[in-house]
């Protein structure tokens, strides 16, 4: 998968999950808690990114990214 | 009028407290004085058995529990046995709670199933199902606001000495919960919360339901008994996986507080700044 699908699949799986919670608008600099997750939303946003990437970012990894552009890169960098 | 009358009855209510809390300690200290100084046992256990059936047995002290507002809601032996081993701890009288096993065959079954499971219990000071599982041989995991404090206090006081993998409480723990669940570890965690403006740990999450729901985990209830020699043992209870988490939640308060003269008043309410 290239560097753009990596990036609009991102995009559209943070967007169901804003629609759910918040209603902001998604980009790649939208922060990660600005979302208002909860600790079971985070754990189905991990699974569906590991799932439809087909990746498997470690939490560890997952936990310090601040914003979607910083995990495009932690699985670019896988 | 009324709240220079609401202040006054609050203003007692806290000295009833206070005063009821000093009352306890000064005999709890005074009976651990008697036993190791006075009488000189040598054994920690003898002198814990000793106070414990004098304190267990003393009206006073027993009259002046119900006016202690404890977070965890406990019952009278609860808080005599948080409050007398940390005397004792403090005093450098070192002494383990000893538990009682389950010995039914549900327990051994529950043990030797290789597949991961959730226990639940709620907040009492201690954290004797993270011992009894991992004394049973199974690997436990856990959640905690405080990792390091919990470790330092409540496993100490435990008698926990297994290496037990502690997770911290945040967004990001129950993905970490999933990692330990796919390595095979049973989870084990107090699922009692309060929110700010509460005094006590008045809800319960039915949160770690819903995780043990969607990766198929048997849940357990977990409470304890203290017996009149001191001793604890262990209860299980293996709850409907089947139900709605928030039915297992209300079923988990009903087995909390099934025989217990002291009911916890414990309400089903979502934790949701962080699990």
């Amino acid at each position: 998968m290239n560097d753009s699908a990596i990036e609009q699949k991102l995009l559209e799986i943070f967007s169901e999950f804003s629609a759910e919670n918040t209603k902001v608008v998604i980009d790649l600099d939208t922060r990660i808690d600005a979302i208002k997750l909860d600790s079971l939303d985070v754990l189905d946003l991990q699974m569906r990114i590991d799932n439809e990437l087909k990746v498997n970012i470690p939490v560890d990894k997952f936990s310090r990214c601040e914003d979607i552009r910083a995990i495009r890169d932690a699985i670019k960098s896988l | 009028m009324q709240s220079s009358r609401s202040s006054i009855i609050r203003w007692l209510s806290g000295r009833r407290t206070s005063l009821s809390k000093k009352l306890i300690d000064y005999f709890i200290r005074g009976y651990l004085f008697y036993y190791s100084r006075l009488l000189r046992l040598e054994s920690n256990k003898e002198i814990f058995r000793k106070t414990w059936i004098a304190i267990d047995g003393n009206k006073f002290i027993n009259a002046s529990v119900a006016y202690c507002q404890h977070p965890f809601q406990l019952s009278n032996r609860e808080y005599n046995l948080l409050v007398l081993l940390k005397r004792m701890h403090k005093a450098g009288i070192f002494y383990i709670p000893e538990l009682l096993f389950p010995e039914d065959e549900g327990f051994k079954a529950l043990i030797e199933r290789e597949a991961p499971f959730l226990v639940a219990s709620v907040h009492n000071g201690f954290a004797f199902t993270s011992r009894v599982i991992s004394e049973a041989g199974r690997n436990v995991v856990t959640i905690a606001a405080n990792p390091e404090q919990v470790r330092r206090t409540t496993f100490k006081r435990s008698g926990v000495t297994a290496e037990i993998r502690m997770i911290e409480r945040n967004i990001y723990c129950m993905a970490q919960l999933h990692e330990a669940v796919k390595e095979g570890m049973v989870v084990c965690c107090d699922i009692d919360f309060q929110t700010g403006n509460v005094a006590t740990l008045q809800y319960v999450s039915p949160v770690l339901f819903k995780f043990a729901k969607n990766n198929h985990l048997s849940i357990i209830f977990a409470k304890y008994e203290i017996t009149d020699a001191g001793l604890v043992r262990v209860l299980f209870h293996e709850s409907d996986h089947t139900q709605e988490p928030d039915e297992i939640a209300g079923q988990f308060i009903k087995y909390v507080n099934s025989s217990r003269t002291r009911k916890r008043i414990l309400t089903v309410e979502k934790f949701n700044i962080a699990t």
